[in-house]
């Protein structure tokens, strides 16, 4: 019975997770080319093939990692000092992260375009202070090539998630080992700098990993709010799937196993920078 | 500088909600105007339909009842992770992190040929179901994290005290995990009510909720109505997620620290 | 004890679900579809769940106020608007065909075009239906192009028509005097405005349609037209060259000089709302005068077509082969088939969509009625836009040209 007690405890998340395996083998499948309600029965790699050899996979790939290369770097820095600001204030906290959480994705890339396209609330303020005459002559902010709408709409979205994170094992640490380094007679900015920060870095490296394969994987926001081309690489994804042709299924799959292939690669990051974590919890613990 | 910061961030989360709310009754706002040229109330009339709301209501419903349920189920689980050794661990930590860091249609087409078999596609349940399966990470990380803290050294002086396991963890323990687990539902209810693919692809259009009202006018560019749903959106889930914020103030004081999510 | 507890929960859970899954859907009787009277009698207190796109509030409004309460009355048939996607729709044909569901919840689809030449090749509609629809019988010219060829797709009786729509140009005439009238003109007409236009990035739909256009004044289009299904690459890409040259051209005068596209033509028509582009693209005949009567474009916009035309197609309704309610849904295309639904839908107020209905079939009386409906401001008449109509490519060339236009024309 006691050796059974965290397996009975675990069941339902079992059946759950047994679901999830059972339908991401669903897609592995189809990727290999076995799929029986278009006619498709025998295994092969030939998709995988295909996709490999392409150019456009190389460029999709390359943009879809600068992107979120970009948006984590950006979100973490900026999730961290809003941390190192306002950890001391619950009320605070609570405002700024709770609102964009709330906000479907699909709603802040509406809100960018509302603000940051050419006709948009600050192109319209420019034009105002006389700095611009027409909307042509505001820099290119949605659908460009450095992907700045799309980089900013993750921003929003993420650096309260980072935010909610970090500020957890900030407020103790900066409680306990921050407070001593002030006694011990360091400046507020050296306690930050050289302890309360290096000690945070583990929950500040698990939520960058968090938060750069989530937005490597989704497509709303590259799909709105990026470019032409280069496409990204779970837009390039998205719109093999929404090809009409079920002959095209496979290749949807073949970019989704290729993406499922990069969400392990982070998953194993991310155990690697959890055990860190909890060797660090432990320290600042005892 | 404390002070410029938080103004600034006000401003950042207030000022888009500001402009959803104008877009909403505006019709017509040419550049380089600095304000909408025409209002109309159609947005508006749109959102009072009954239709309208009788979908915000179910929608509300079933987002409270995914979220409850993950909590029900995150409790014993996040119990067992902490407190047990078991094989198999380390690879459950792993898989939970799946519905946040895995491609989304990846195992949503598989879901919904798995929901078919199951005969529950187009059923509230298999929604509600689905939606477990994404916000589940979540409340069992926060309550992982919480139990760790509470620890079980005073669950285990009751228990020598003569109290039984039940009692002992609903006594000492439960009520220190109390605001925890409101704050996760609660999570968990704004995680279920935005999503909009997975309700479509396992609920068919026959399981409506208010995400699946606000999302095609978005894609149609209808920026009036799309304005007027997505502040109704914020607001009926600020205001759901503002309740149980204010009950779980009123009976614990305090509020416990839960991460946020990214969906 | 708490443990016991979980257990149970889990337990039930697993139940459900289990429960759930043995509920086999009960066998729907035997109906002679070719006996109306026998239809009409099975169709009697149903409901029919209705799939389609469901980003207008117009079409909406118009599918709940008025088409819902006609099949109410007429056939006592209940229709669910169920707003999806067609992509979706067919992604849940898909999935059911994947698992052997016969008990599908989706009755009558909105569909056209390759959507509906995919659906039909994997024997995901049921069918041929039409011949069992009276107002089909009544109204609908069998013999003609659109109710034989969609998107040169050949029909067979697997749908029914629902609405006629065409490509139009909106400006808005207190900027431009006068606008283009062909492809050559709107090339000059940028040349002297650059960056005062672009169109939605294909495969987005209007975009598709807008480079289909270009093509039909640029390259010999009946022979486009006539390419079969398997054509070689070489042969597709020199016959479309003559237009993806034009588009190379006109690439320069675009918004960002044509280095990226707006992603959805939403955006694209938010910009000329805004007054940042002299013209917007619509699939829908009628959208100027709606958007006037809403507001959203001034009072001065008016709608224009190529003298050489613009495209031009009709949707369509069809049944999914899993249908639970096969007499419902029949009901429910006959209502859309009737005058008084065509007419109502033709209203921009309501809707503002070309009706599918012959000319030669409508008597005096039913003529007039289509004739008193008021097309709204800034809106071409339906003879204007009738007369310049041409017909769509064949749908297996449409997703090979989207593909040459994005490696040939953006940023090129």
């Amino acid at each position: 019975m006691k050796r059974a007690a965290p397996y009975i405890m675990l069941l339902p998340v079992f059946i759950l997770v047994c679901m999830l395996l059972v339908s991401l083998a669903d897609s592995v499948l189809q990727s290999l080319g076995y799929f029986p309600a278009a006619g498709l029965t025998s295994f092969t790699f030939a998709y995988y093939k295909e996709v490999l050899g392409s150019l456009a996979l190389r460029d999709s790939l390359l943009y879809s990692l600068y992107l979120s290369l970009v948006s984590a770097l950006l979100s973490v820095a900026l999730g961290v000092a809003l941390s190192a600001l306002l950890h001391a204030s619950a009320r605070a906290e609570a405002l700024v992260y709770r609102l964009p959480i709330a906000m479907p994705h699909i709603v802040v890339a509406f809100l960018v375009i509302a603000l940051l396209s050419q006709t948009g609330l600050l192109a319209r303020l420019a034009y105002a202070l006389g700095l611009i005459g027409e909307p042509g002559a505001f820099p290119l902010l949605t659908q460009d090539k450095a992907g700045a709408g799309v980089i900013a709409a993750y921003v929003f979205k993420q650096a309260p998630y980072v935010m909610s994170v970090v500020v957890l094992l900030m407020r103790r640490v900066s409680s306990t080992c921050g407070e001593a380094a002030r006694v011990l007679g360091a400046s507020p900015r050296k306690a930050f700098f050289y302890v309360t920060l290096p000690l945070c870095m583990p929950a500040v490296s698990t939520a960058f990993i968090i938060v750069f394969a989530y937005s490597f994987g989704a497509y709303e926001l590259p799909f709105l709010l990026g470019a032409t081309l280069p496409r990204a690489f779970p837009v390039q994804a998205y719109t093999e799937f929404l090809s009409p042709s079920l002959l095209h299924r496979p290749y949807a799959m073949v970019y989704n196993a290729l993406m499922l292939l990069f969400g392990v690669i982070f998953i194993a990051l991310y155990l690697v920078a959890f055990k860190r974590l909890m060797r660090y919890n432990k320290a600042v613990y005892a | 500088m404390r002070r410029v910061m938080l103004w600034l961030c006000a401003a950042a989360v207030l000022l888009p909600v500001a402009l959803l709310a104008l877009y909403a009754v505006c019709a017509r706002w040419p550049w380089p105007a600095p304000l909408p040229q025409s209002l109309s109330l159609r947005g508006i009339q749109a959102l009072l339909n009954a239709d309208v709301r009788g979908t915000l209501l179910s929608s509300i419903g079933y987002s409270l009842g995914s979220a409850l349920l993950s909590t029900l189920i995150a409790l014993p689980a996040a119990r067992a992770i902490s407190f047990y050794n078991f094989a198999g661990k380390r690879a459950m930590r792993a898989v939970l992190l799946a519905p946040i860091l895995l491609p989304s249609t990846a195992f949503f087409i598989g879901l919904q040929t798995l929901f078919t078999r199951l005969g529950i596609i187009n059923t509230a349940l298999g929604v509600m179901l689905a939606h477990i399966m994404v916000i589940l990470p979540y409340p069992i990380w926060t309550l992982c994290d919480m139990m760790q803290s509470v620890g079980r050294t005073m669950e285990e002086q009751a228990r020598t005290l003569g109290a039984s396991p039940l009692r002992a963890f609903s006594a000492v323990s439960m009520p220190l995990l109390l605001p925890a687990c409101v704050s996760v539902t609660a999570l968990g209810f704004l995680i279920s009510f935005g999503q909009y693919f997975l309700t479509l692809m396992i609920g068919g259009g026959r399981v409506k909720t208010f995400a699946m009202l606000v999302v095609p006018y978005i894609q149609s560019g209808d920026r009036m109505l799309s304005a007027a749903f997505s502040f109704a959106f914020i607001l009926a889930a600020g205001t759901v997620y503002g309740v149980m914020d204010a009950v779980l103030r009123k009976h614990s004081g305090a509020r416990p620290p839960t991460r946020g999510s990214l969906v | 004890m708490k443990r016991v507890l979980k257990t149970v929960c889990a337990a039930l859970l697993l139940c459900a679900l289990l429960l759930q899954g043995c509920a086999k859907p009960k066998d729907s009787a035997r109906v002679d579809y070719a006996d109306w009277e026998a239809v009409l009698r099975a169709a009697k207190g149903t409901t029919v769940t209705f799939y389609g796109w469901g980003g207008s509030d117009l079409i909406n409004a118009w599918i709940d106020q008025q088409l819902a309460p006609y099949c109410k009355t007429v056939y006592d048939v209940t229709v669910e608007r169920v707003p999806m996607d067609i992509d979706m729709i067919l992604n849940r044909l898909i999935g059911d065909k994947a698992a052997d569901n016969a008990a599908g919840g989706i009755d009558l689809i909105w569909i056209n075009g390759e959507n509906f030449a995919t659906a039909k090749d994997s024997g995901l509609l049921f069918g041929p239906f039409c011949q069992y629809v009276p107002n089909y019988e009544r109204y609908v010219d069998a013999q003609s192009e659109e109710a034989t060829l969609d998107f040169g797709m050949a029909i067979e009786g697997y749908e029914a028509p629902y609405s006629n729509a065409q490509l139009v140009f909106s400006y808005d005439s207190s900027s431009i005097s006068a606008p283009p009238t062909s492809a050559q003109a709107l090339l000059e007409l940028c040349r002297q405005n650059p960056g005062k236009f672009t169109y939605e990035a294909p495969p987005g739909f209007t975009g598709s349609a807008f480079v289909r256009n270009i093509l039909n004044e640029t390259c010999d289009y009946a022979a486009l037209a006539a390419l079969p299904e398997g054509v070689d690459d070489a042969t597709l890409r020199a016959a479309v060259q003559p237009g993806m040259e034009f588009l190379r051209q006109l690439n320069p005068y675009l918004w960002e000089g044509g280095a990226t596209f707006p992603a959805t033509n939403a955006q694209a028509d938010a910009m000329f709302m805004d007054g940042q582009l002299l013209f917007s693209i619509s699939y829908d005949p009628y959208h100027v005068s709606s958007m006037i009567a809403n507001g959203q474009y001034p009072a001065t916009a008016a709608a224009f077509v190529f003298d050489a035309g613009t495209v031009g197609n009709t949707n369509y309704v069809a049944i999914a082969d899993n249908s639970q309610n096969i007499p419902g849904a029949l009901c429910v295309a006959d209502a859309i088939l009737s005058v008084p639904m065509q007419a109502a839908k033709m209203d921009p107020s309501s809707w503002g969509a070309l009706p599918v209905l012959s000319s030669d079939k409508l008597s005096q009386e039913e003529k007039d009625l289509f004739s008193a409906v008021p097309i709204g401001e800034g809106a071409l008449p339906q003879d204007v836009l009738l007369a310049r109509r041409i017909a769509e490519l064949p749908a297996y060339l449409v997703p090979r040209i989207e593909a040459i236009w994005l490696e040939e024309v953006p940023g090129k």
